[in-house]
């Protein structure tokens, strides 16, 4: 039906290379789709001596600054793009292709995680990819268009310099640039929030009157070191504590408690 | 800031933000406010912008409506500015194919009309209001800024003009020209507005014909142009005359049109000996344009069947980027006008004849095509394709229609009023605050 039958695989001609990521990882990638990213294309244009297929072949590209999940979707989306040297296609199969990268290119960004395009767009800057810089800060300015000031300094790990009474007179002067904008979703903050939290030990505190004393309901515990020593490691308040419930159940689960 | 992030991509990113995004950004850091306001990058957003799309994404659409006593300023679509689906969508009608119903909706319609049902438009917020009570002068768009003038007060014959960005809500007044006139001679002012990406600066000219109201001077010949014009650039927000180049061409009316770096009136050539009231064989119509990047004037021929001064009423406008001229007849002689445009720029021999339109005045034309007409004082949008004309039920005064194309940009954003802060509270008198 179409021309690509007489040419099934247009890569076959071309060499392979071998690209070597910061976490060792080898990727054997076909050149046409190796030479979009301009720092390789670079690295053998300085090597005037050998012919495409031997170095191909033998050399290994170290990549220090690019992660193997990252590069691996690099790879995927150059691959997607035209082959600068695949046969010419007629206007139908050109079609063709648009509408399929188009359907790739938003299954990707559906899957993707809004961190790993800083990730991405950082490894395609390193590589001079320029397709996919291009593709991936449209996504990245997509994302955080409607995005409050809050998100973008935690998603870019900025530190807010101002003083709370310059930023609080900014807010008002513009405060229609302010409105309709999306909120932070406790799923994306938790993203960002740190992922342990160090408790400080604060000593011994001595002369608080009453001290506090051990609810008699409650196990005293045994000491891990002896278990002779009846002592609790930690403990907690445990009589009248006021804790949330959603609406549609009571706390006690009892009618009347609805 | 994450030092995998240099500075080159984040402003990257920033020029494919909307302006909105970017305002609220600057708020991020004292390096983002910095970046977004340098002028390099301002003028890289409105570089991607002017580049990316091939026609402007808005029109800017001003009316005064007589029922909600109301001057709006609102967004349309350029392409669809007043959909066919506005009110169905709206009015609680179903059936609309039932003969009754349908007189429903159309009373509905009229009695709401369009711009009661805010999802087709963007309405922008002007904080000044022409001391006059009367709209205030448009002189064009250029990049996301607007040039508006008031009229000032019959004892100051001179300019108050006021740049708007609307996308970025700032105006900034223009100081006034000072240029005195001959007191009995009366003063009619022809304003251009428009951009020169050579120097990256927006200008406004003045022409200026001294009307011989009693015929004191001009030997019977009642209007003679000043030898020199006046400059005004918002680089240097100053005003400067330039002698010596005067312009023998006539306009004949305010109206004006910013396109390939020239702007644009309709006027007619003045011949020595001629007058302006008895048609001179001598004296033709002609396009009077100014190139602001140059700044000299330049003439142009009409077709040669419009050549008749005074035969016609006459106006330029653009159409799909190129130069269209309409000549009209007023309502009082039967009103209709047709549309000439230039195919290639400059070449007089490229004028065709689009279509005819037997009613109404044309406003403008939109991006698909449609024409934006006046008739009987109604707004009305007809599709010369289809001859079929489509009633938005806009209530307003018909002198206060004006529309334009526009797009968002930045410009201004780092430009501080130039007008001297003694002057302020004079000017906001002429266009008073809310």
């Amino acid at each position: 039906m179409s021309n690509t039958s007489e040419n099934p695989n247009p890569s076959s001609s071309s060499a392979k290379m071998t690209l070597k990521t910061s976490d060792n990882e080898l990727f054997e990638v076909e050149e046409a789709v190796a030479m979009k990213f301009c720092t390789v294309k670079q690295y053998f244009e300085d090597e005037k001596d050998s012919d495409v297929a031997a170095r191909g072949s033998t050399t290994v590209i170290p990549l220090p600054n690019v992660h193997s999940a990252v590069l691996t979707m690099l790879i995927s989306y150059g691959k997607k793009l035209p082959q600068s040297n695949a046969v010419a296609d007629n206007h139908e199969e050109e079609e063709t292709k648009k509408k399929e990268r188009k359907k790739y290119e938003q299954g990707l960004l559906k899957n993707l995680m809004p961190g790993e395009l800083l990730d991405l767009i950082s490894a395609a800057n390193y590589l001079d990819f320029k397709e996919g810089l291009e593709f991936f800060n449209q996504a990245l300015a997509d994302h955080i268009q409607n995005k409050s000031v809050e998100y973008v300094r935690k998603f870019f790990g900025i530190k807010n310099d101002y003083e709370p009474h310059e930023e609080e007179k900014y807010r008002e002067e513009y405060a229609w640039a302010f409105e309709g904008i999306e909120c932070w979703l406790i799923g994306e903050l938790k993203q960002f929030m740190a992922k342990t939290k160090t408790l400080d030990i604060a000593g011994t505190l001595l002369g608080i009157k009453p001290a506090l004393i051990v609810a008699s309901f409650s196990v005293r515990g045994l000491n891990s070191l002896d278990s002779n020593i009846l002592k609790p490691e930690m403990i907690a308040p445990g009589e009248n504590i006021l804790a949330a419930w959603i609406n549609a159940i009571g706390p006690t689960g009892l009618d009347s408690n609805t | 800031m994450s030092d995998y992030f240099p500075a080159e991509i984040i402003v990257e990113i920033f020029s494919r933000l909307p302006v909105k995004s970017l305002i609220r950004f600057r708020c991020v850091s004292k390096t983002w406010c910095s970046l977004i306001s340098s002028h390099d990058f301002i003028k890289m957003h409105l570089n991607r912008s002017l580049s990316s799309t091939k026609n402007p994404p808005y029109l800017i659409f001003r009316h005064y409506d007589d029922k909600m006593e109301k001057e709006w300023f609102t967004l349309l679509s350029s392409n669809d500015p007043f959909p066919h689906n506005h009110f169905s969508k709206h009015l609680d009608c179903k059936w609309v194919f039932r003969e009754h119903n349908r007189r429903v909706l159309e009373k509905q319609m009229e009695k709401k009309g369009f711009f009661a049902y805010p999802s087709d438009f963007k309405e922008l917020h002007f904080p000044y209001r022409s001391f006059m009570k009367q709209n205030l002068y448009i002189v064009g768009s250029s990049n996301g800024l607007v040039c508006l003038l008031n009229d000032t007060p019959d004892d100051q014959t001179d300019l108050v003009a006021l740049l708007w960005n609307p996308s970025i809500r700032k105006s900034i007044f223009l100081p006034c020209p000072g240029v005195k006139f001959h007191p009995s001679l009366h003063p009619m002012q022809y304003i251009g507005f428009g951009y020169d990406p050579i120097t990256d600066d927006y200008k406004l000219v003045r022409l200026v014909y001294l009307y011989d109201l009693f015929d004191q001077y001009s030997d019977g010949k009642k209007y003679f142009p000043v030898p020199d014009f006046q400059i005004y650039t918002l680089r240097t927000g100053a005003w400067r005359t330039i002698t010596g180049h005067s312009c023998q061409n006539i306009a004949d009316q305010s109206f004006s049109v910013f396109l390939n770096g020239s702007v644009h009136w309709f006027g007619h050539t003045r011949e020595h000996n001629g007058d302006f009231h008895n048609a001179n064989s001598a004296s033709h119509n002609v396009i009077l344009s100014f190139d602001i990047g140059n700044e000299d004037f330049h003439e142009m021929a009409v077709p040669k069947s419009l050549e008749e001064v005074h035969r016609f009423n006459m106006k330029v406008a653009v159409l799909d980027g190129l130069l269209a001229l309409v000549p009209y007849r007023d309502q009082a002689f039967g009103g209709f006008c047709s549309v000439w445009v230039m195919k290639e720029y400059g070449v007089a021999e490229t004028w065709t004849k689009l279509f005819n339109i037997n009613f109404g005045n044309v406003l403008g034309f939109t991006m698909n095509g449609e024409v934006l007409v006046t008739k009987s004082g109604k707004l009305r949008i007809y599709d010369p394709n289809s001859q079929r004309t489509l009633n938005p039920h806009i209530h307003a005064q018909p002198e206060s229609f004006y529309f334009d194309t526009y797009m968002e940009s930045l410009v201004l954003l780092n430009v501080e009023d130039g007008v001297e802060e003694s002057l302020v509270p004079q000017f906001e008198s002429l266009f008073y605050g809310h």
